[in-house]
């Protein structure tokens, strides 16, 4: 996963970065990943991780939202008040939120209805708002930019793993294809409600935890 | 008072902007939505009313099959989409709008009956948001006909026992009971386990929509 697909780097390519795209999209997607380390945004992670198509679905939505909105902020960072920072980051949010939901309901009507409020509530999410805060108010347009795709990326993978076993556990199926046949599986309809979504989750922090060996007990902390 | 001043130019201007991108993706989607919420609705009653039709067929051909088979009356305060005989008149089957408080939001559906007007022909829940897997499966829907509905393993036997049920009582009296355990007589269905509080709030709502019904069409045994 470390090696991550070049499509956000190609403008960092160009030296438009300065050699900091990578280091950023390592970091949005692996070693600081904002579900499985950061543990930020599980509210959406749990409630439409029922099917891989919702997870994925999900995911756009919070690239889509995540890329434009560290755009936006960092473009206006040095005219902005800092006041007012917050409420100006919640209103460029919305605004992207408000648009994907709409062109989801308008192009992709059954996926709109099957994710429900969980498009909306993505302004809400902190994940957004958290990169907005921490990474577009102090970095120039085009790494905010590869950071909030990162970002997304991240939690879209952790979303789509989260849904992949999620479905095939619970109902047998893969993007509604059948899998496990219903002859000799009997589908564990735990993993499709809510509680199973937990489970799943702290399945999947472990794995992290293991693999990038981030949250190990410091030396001191030991006894 | 200078800071101040900018803050709220700066807050006015950025709203603007926001309110205006918004307004743009809402007027380029507007239609597209409202034929994507049509369409719903004419499949949701052309389902309710046992008229077959291409699930994915395009918005036009699903209009043209509605309009063929369908005609909306308004009897007393109660809308009634009434399939009609290839010859223009004679009402089949009626299909009557009702909603009400769910468990966790509103529930929308509608109840079919037959020409008799007592008679029910199918009961759908097209929006609803109760527990997935419990009270969720008022929604449920299995391939095959309806003697399959009710024999498989399926949950959508909840709403496909209403069929053949009357929504009056030997009285004349608009009644149908959702009962734990061993429904009996044309007036009960059995409730679902572990959805109580649906079963109870589905059965309110019907009621609510049974008594309007009696009291718009008179419709008794006699009728």
């Amino acid at each position: 996963m470390a090696d991550s697909p070049p499509i956000a780097c190609a403008p960092c390519a160009g030296g438009l970065c300065g050699g900091k795209g990578k280091e950023t999209l390592n970091e949005g997607i692996w070693k600081s990943n904002p579900i499985a380390i950061q543990v930020l945004g599980v509210c959406s992670a749990l409630a439409v991780t029922n099917r891989l198509e919702n997870s994925l679905v999900m995911g756009v939505a919070l690239i889509f939202v995540c890329v434009g909105t560290n755009l936006f902020v960092s473009l206006l960072r040095d005219v902005t008040p800092r006041r007012i920072r917050m409420i100006a980051e919640v209103a460029i949010i919305a605004t992207f939120v408000i648009v994907f939901d709409q062109i989801l309901k308008a192009y992709h009507w059954e996926m709109s209805k099957q994710l429900g409020p969980y498009v909306g509530l993505i302004i809400t999410n902190c994940i957004v708002m958290g990169r907005a805060e921490a990474f577009a108010l102090q970095n120039p347009p085009i790494v905010a930019m590869v950071d909030g795709f990162a970002n997304g990326v991240g939690y879209a993978i952790v979303l789509a793993i989260i849904g992949f076993f999620r479905e095939l556990i619970g109902t047998g199926k893969v993007m509604g294809e059948t899998i496990l046949s219903g002859d000799w599986y009997t589908p564990n309809q735990f993993m499709i409600l809510a509680p199973g979504a937990f489970v799943a989750l702290g399945f999947l922090i472990a794995l992290f935890n293991v693999l990038s060996g981030a949250n190990k007990p410091q030396e001191e902390d030991k006894r | 008072m200078k800071d101040n001043l900018y803050a709220i130019a700066y807050s006015a201007v950025l709203g603007l902007v926001c309110a205006l991108a918004l307004t743009a993706v809402g007027e380029l989607t507007a239609e597209r939505i409202a034929a994507n919420k049509k369409a719903e609705e004419m499949r949701n009653i052309l389902g309710v009313l046992g008229i077959s039709f291409e699930a994915k067929a395009p918005f036009e051909d699903l209009e043209a099959v509605f309009d063929k088979n369908v005609r909306l009356d308004k009897v007393g305060e109660v809308k009634m989409y009434r399939y009609l005989a290839a010859d223009g008149e004679t009402v089949q089957a009626t299909a009557v709008p009702f909603a009400g408080p769910g468990l966790w939001g509103p529930i929308r559906g509608f109840l079919s009956l037959e020409a008799d007007m007592v008679t029910i022909r199918g009961v759908t829940f097209h929006e609803q948001e109760e527990t997935p897997g419990l009270g969720g499966e008022i929604a449920a829907i299995c391939p095959g006909n309806h003697d399959e509905a009710m024999a498989l393993d399926c949950p959508a036997w909840f709403r496909h026992q209403f069929k053949g049920k009357r929504i009056v009582d030997a009285d004349n009296k608009p009644a149908i009971w959702i009962v734990r355990g061993g429904a009996s007589g044309p007036n009960e269905v059995d409730a679902m386990t572990g959805a109580t509080m649906t079963g109870d709030k589905v059965q309110a709502m019907l009621k609510e929509i049974i008594v309007k019904i009696v009291a718009a069409t008179g419709a008794s045994d006699g009728r």
